[in-house]
């Protein structure tokens, strides 16, 4: 017993050692600037460190450009999308952060960034933008800017990317978040309609039809955060808390209005037109189903990218099928309800935030914001899509853009290289960008854009179930409501899960084995709100 | 003057001319076994070879009919690739070589009865198997040392496996101590007794414990991608994740991306992978069979 | 007396000299790399702020502990996560010994060589691969419950019913690992002296008596120290297997602590130090199962791992 004692007491003095070798490199300051902060200078060729989940290559022209028009050095780091949130934690919990960072920002991780902020790992925006005007009239459309402020001091700690392609008044975008379907198999049924506009009787007919096809197919799929897609026809905000008839915040799963549609899609299930394999399926072998001819009706998101995506992987796998057919294999489909109404989740104009490493100089800062400031710009837009002004585009005096591309001998542009493109995500996600790549073919463009006006005339006339959230509850941040929302989360999507699979006592159980934590939540919320 | 016996051991030598039913059991059975393990490398090899448009329609295929080698050509041209497979080779052998001479050496040592911190090293060492401070510390320890984007953040972390050192440790336990103590009465000291007498007998425990280091140097990718951010200096584990796994084309948030036939390559990278393990594996097998073993009999 | 202690301890060194040098790097290596980040254990008391490091972090005394604890489904996953290891340890362990002798009594030199190659193929493979693998192979379109279907038979849920779910769990992962854990067992094997063997055979011994008497007892002791070690894992059942191959239909049977840790850590604002409570939690109790494990087995008179 001795020896263990005193192996005891050496271990212990080695680890206390080691406190007095990391008490030194273990905290860290914010930067002390002499210089004002916000106005950017040039003189200086200054090194930027940046890392985003985009696939950035910086060998090509385009970043040449950048860098002598900037005077930068700039040194780019994927994030591994998979790994991303264990890749920044790592870094900021680290102390190793790098100058700029991408983050999936969401309402319920408030309370993180304010502790981050609080604890001086983040360097605010300049309060007047004066020399940024650009960046200052995004931010100023970006609705949900607001809860982005720091407690204390109010001031911006981080740039949310701009996201989508229409304009908005609120910050809020019809979402992409949509049905594709196989307008082939249902002219093959002689079940088409007009305008791929279906009701919800028409579309069980329709699955049945599918369902016909073979015993591998999927006649109707939910990607797998989207499960189940049909409860968005039901109720009237997403997440976990909705206002019931009194008008105060209530636990969602427990309202009629959403058992309703969840029952809808159980009944799908039981009658064998549902994914079987929903509970596992991923959403690249969901991809592999789509393009592989065994998915009739998919939910996902209906973005130009994916778009691409999913046309371009279909004429691999498909060699016989032509473009028209592809189309046809890819077509946009509208599911109205008894009030000839047509759901969408919503989604805001902004997605994922850059966050400003607090050790940076306002030197160092003033010239990324200018770079991030040019990027918004139109200038900077039509450069990163196109490249070199005067070489690969140019512009009239009614600011008509024509692309000066080389062309092959089928009319096609000849891809550049223009790796380094994706840099502009650090103010954007690039939708827009996306629409004016000169390899996306024009009838795609067209599509997508159809799409979104179809919905646009649909909310402006009253006929969309619009589910858009209140920031004001989506941003609280208080004790119960911020500790339980991860457990909520995955234990109600669990047992969602459990539910469509005939197991339809697992919400109840869930609910009453909750219930005193649910009830802790909606309290918080509904005295911030007043309610 | 010590008399020197050669033992050549080869288990095989022994020679029967008759085969039994049990031995013919067995082939069968091994038969079965190789079998059940191959049958999922010889599918994802097909997979690997086959264009996407097979694929999709037959997923567990036997005999394709159109072959190509797309899957294969996208892995082998990604420039970045050679440059990760340098790195990687690089870390095998130095890494290999460093982590077999301290385990064996501290093997060596922590069987040695006469050894007086022996079980203050021993408590030590498993104490550390359980109580670990996480990542954030070792994370911010690494990165005071200077290791980030160092490339002997891949050697020196992971120096010592402390499975791999039991498994030393009590493999030199069961040797006889006649070996130590006769080199000793000739006046040999701990150093040499180690290098010069019980290695060569140790041989299979070293080629066991070198094989899994070299593995797990080969298939490491976890603290690369912690610390090694600077594309040109990942290992080849870490350069496939990414070519894997970011690039499968179907992930609505980042821009367009080459849609791509992701299943063939996460095949292609595979064997890609692989391949050199099993060719060099077999050779390695050989040690495993007892060397050379030079014993010592007294008078 | 001072003196002579001291003295004592001098000696010590002298004649350990170069034992000490020997295990000078590894032990080096334990104290920086693992000794030393231990002070981050007292996270698991704090909520950690980034910047502040771990001292300057607020302490929060159990509460980390409570949030955990507090949930309902952790005694379930708990017990899950025994269940699982224990199988896997019950069912796995002897595997590659009986792959080891039966390996070592093969009798054609080629094949040994090559079968033992292809044993050990399933270990590269990662389990995101082979869980891809497994679901081609088990869902409800994939190839065996089309031929049940092509058959006349109902299609079987395998990956949704939790006791299939388990079965191909513990195949599964004999199928990975046994092959290469045989390896160990081989190379000990392979160090038995063949003397041995010739005096049984001349004692008359038939070859399962020299399996039974020679061979078995030969590995032993390496079997019952694997066996000590994986007791001493088995809070930690498997995460990437599991991870790759749940699904929350089998969530009651398959979620272990480190996938259920993972679930509710993951995208939300809860502080690492949550992260380090568990941790610290599974290792005491690692310890504690070690421990007894080890008394056990010295009691029986085998040479244990402290």
């Amino acid at each position: 017993m001795k020896k263990f004692k005193s192996i005891m007491i050496i271990m212990f003095a080695l680890i206390m050692s080691s406190t007095v070798f990391l008490a030194g490199c273990d905290s860290r300051g914010i930067f002390e600037d002499s210089e004002e902060m916000g106005k950017p200078t040039f003189d200086e060729n200054i090194e930027i460190t940046i890392g985003t989940i985009a696939q950035v290559g910086l060998e090509d022209q385009l970043y040449d450009y950048i860098a002598e028009k900037f005077n930068v050095h700039i040194e780019y780091q994927m994030f591994d999308y998979n790994m991303w949130s264990e890749q920044l934690n790592g870094m900021i919990n680290g102390g190793d952060m790098i100058d700029l960072i991408e983050w999936d920002m969401r309402p319920y991780l408030a309370a993180t960034y304010q502790d981050w902020i609080a604890g001086e790992v983040l360097k605010p925006l300049p309060t007047d933008l004066k020399y940024f005007p650009n960046l200052a009239a995004s931010l100023n459309d970006i609705a949900a800017a607001e809860h982005m402020k720091g407690k204390n001091d109010g001031k911006l700690y981080c740039v949310p990317l701009r996201h989508g392609i229409d304009e908005t008044e609120d910050g809020f975008l019809v979402s992409d978040m949509h049905y594709i379907y196989r307008r082939d198999w249902a002219k093959e049924a002689g079940l088409y309609k007009e305008g791929d506009i279906y009701t919800f009787d028409e579309m069980v007919e329709l699955l049945q039809a599918f369902k016909q096809r073979g015993s591998n197919i999927k006649p109707f799929a939910d990607v797998p955060w989207g499960i189940p897609s049909i409860a968005n026809y039901y109720v009237t905000e997403p997440g976990l808390y909705m206002k019931d008839n009194t008008g105060k915040y209530a636990w969602k799963f427990s309202q009629e209005s959403y058992m309703t549609g969840l029952n809808f899609v159980k009944d799908l299930k039981d009658n064998e037109l549902y994914n079987i394999d929903f509970y596992s399926d991923s959403e690249s072998d969901l991809f592999n189903d789509y393009k592989g001819n065994a998915i009739g009706i998919y939910y996902n998101n209906y973005t130009l990218a994916n778009l691409y995506n999913i046309r371009e992987a279909m004429a691999t796998t498909n060699p016989s099928m032509t473009e028209a057919d592809i189309r046809e294999a890819t077509a946009a489909f509208y599911l109205v309800d008894e009030q000839g109404k047509v759901a969408n989740d919503s989604m805001e104009n902004w997605w994922s935030v850059m966050l400003f490493n607090s050790g940076m100089s306002n030197k160092k800062m003033a010239r990324i914001l200018s770079i991030m400031d040019w990027m918004l710009s139109d200038e900077g837009l039509y450069t990163c899509a196109y490249g070199i002004k005067d070489k690969d585009w140019s512009i009239d005096n009614d600011g008509k853009v024509t692309v000066l591309w080389e062309k092959d001998g089928n009319g096609d542009y000849i891809e550049k290289d223009l790796n380094s493109q994706n840099l502009r995500w650090i103010v954007s996600t690039c939708s827009d960008m996306a629409y004016l790549n000169p390899l996306i073919p024009q009838t795609l463009k067209d599509d997508y854009m159809q799409y979104r006006n179809t919905m646009n005339s649909l909310k402006e006339q009253g006929k969309l179930n619009f589910l858009d959230m209140d920031r004001e509850m989506q941003w609280l941040s208080s004790p119960n409501k911020d500790n339980y929302i991860g457990s909520f989360r995955t234990g109600t999507q669990a047992a969602i899960t459990q539910y469509i699979a005939g197991s339809t006592n697992s919400l109840n159980k869930y609910y009453s084995e909750n219930q005193k934590a649910i009830n802790k939540v909606l309290d918080e919320i509904n005295t911030a709100l007043g309610l | 003057m010590n008399d020197v016996k050669y033992i050549n051991q080869n288990i095989n030598i022994k020679k029967k001319k008759k085969l039994s039913a049990f031995d013919i059991v067995l082939l069968l059975f091994f038969i079965f076994i190789s079998f059940i393990m191959v049958f999922p490398f010889y599918n994802a090899f097909i997979v690997s070879i086959v264009p996407e448009s097979v694929y999709v329609n037959n997923p567990i295929l036997l005999f394709p009919k159109k072959l190509t080698f797309e899957s294969y050509k996208y892995v082998v041209t990604s420039n970045l690739i050679w440059n990760s497979y340098g790195i990687t080779i690089f870390e095998v052998l130095l890494g290999t070589t460093c982590n077999v001479l301290a385990t064996i050496a501290a093997g060596y040592v922590l069987s040695r009865k006469q050894f007086f911190l022996r079980s203050f090293c021993m408590n030590l060492i498993i104490f550390t198997m359980f109580f670990g401070g996480g990542l954030i510390p070792w994370y911010r320890l690494l990165i005071s040392l200077g290791f980030k984007n160092n490339l002997a953040v891949l050697i020196l972390p992971g120096l010592v496996d402390t499975y791999n050192l039991l498994l030393a440790r009590n493999y030199f336990a069961s040797l006889p101590v006649e070996f130590e103590e006769s080199a000793k009465l000739d006046g040999a000291n701990d150093i040499v007794v180690l290098f010069k007498i019980l290695i060569p007998i140790a041989m299979p425990i070293i080629a066991t414990i070198a094989l899994f280091y070299a593995v797990g140097h080969w298939n490491s990718w976890y603290t690369a991608m912690l610390f090694v951010t600077d594309a040109k200096k990942q290992p080849l584990a870490l350069m496939l994740r990414r070519i894997v796994i970011d690039n499968t084309g179907a992930i609505g948030a980042s821009p367009i991306d080459r849609p791509i036939f992701s299943d063939g390559i996460k095949m292609a990278s595979i064997f890609f992978t692989m391949t050199p393990i099993m060719l060099a594996y077999p050779r390695v097998q050989k040690y495993f069979v007892k060397g050379i073993m030079i014993g010592a009999i007294k008078g | 007396m001072e003196r002579t202690s001291k003295k004592k301890f001098g000696q010590k060194i002298k004649s350990n000299l170069y034992l000490l040098i020997l295990i000078a790097p590894t032990i080096s290596f334990y104290i920086l790399f693992c000794i030393v980040p231990m002070h981050g254990l007292v996270l698991a008391f704090k909520k950690f702020m980034p910047n502040a490091g771990v001292f300057g972090s607020p302490w929060v005394g159990f509460d980390n502990f409570e949030f955990i604890f507090q949930f309902p489904d952790f005694i379930n996953v708990f017990w899950n996560t025994l269940f699982i290891s224990l199988g896997r340890i019950a069912l796995g362990f002897w595997v590659p010994i009986i792959l080891a002798v039966l390996i070592n009594e093969l009798r054609f030199k080629k094949f040994k060589k090559v079968s033992q190659t292809f044993l050990t193929f399933p270990h590269f493979l990662s389990w995101v691969i082979i869980a891809g693998f497994i679901r081609t192979m088990f869902s409800g379109t994939g190839v065996v419950n089309n031929i049940l279907a092509q058959m006349g038979l109902s299609k079987v849920s395998f990956l949704s019913d939790g006791k299939f779910f388990l079965v191909l769990i513990f195949l599964s992962d004999i199928w990975k690992e046994a092959g290469w854990s045989s390896i160990i067992y081989l190379a000990v094997i392979t160090n038995i002296e063949p003397e041995l063997y010739e005096a049984a055979s001349i004692d008359g011994a038939n070859r399962f008596q020299r399996i039974i008497h020679i061979t078995l007892p030969g590995i032993k002791s390496m079997a019952v120290l694997l066996l000590l070690l994986s007791i001493g894992g088995v809070l930690s059942a498997g995460f990437d297997q599991i991870y790759n191959l749940y699904n929350p239909l089998v969530y009651n049977v398959a979620d272990i602590l480190d996938t259920y840790i993972y679930r509710i850590v993951f995208g939300t604002s809860i502080n690492q130090g949550v992260g380090v409570a568990v941790g610290l939690f599974k290792s005491i109790i690692s310890f504690i199962l070690l421990f007894s494990a080890d008394r056990i087995a010295k009691m029986l008179g085998e040479r244990g791992v402290f």
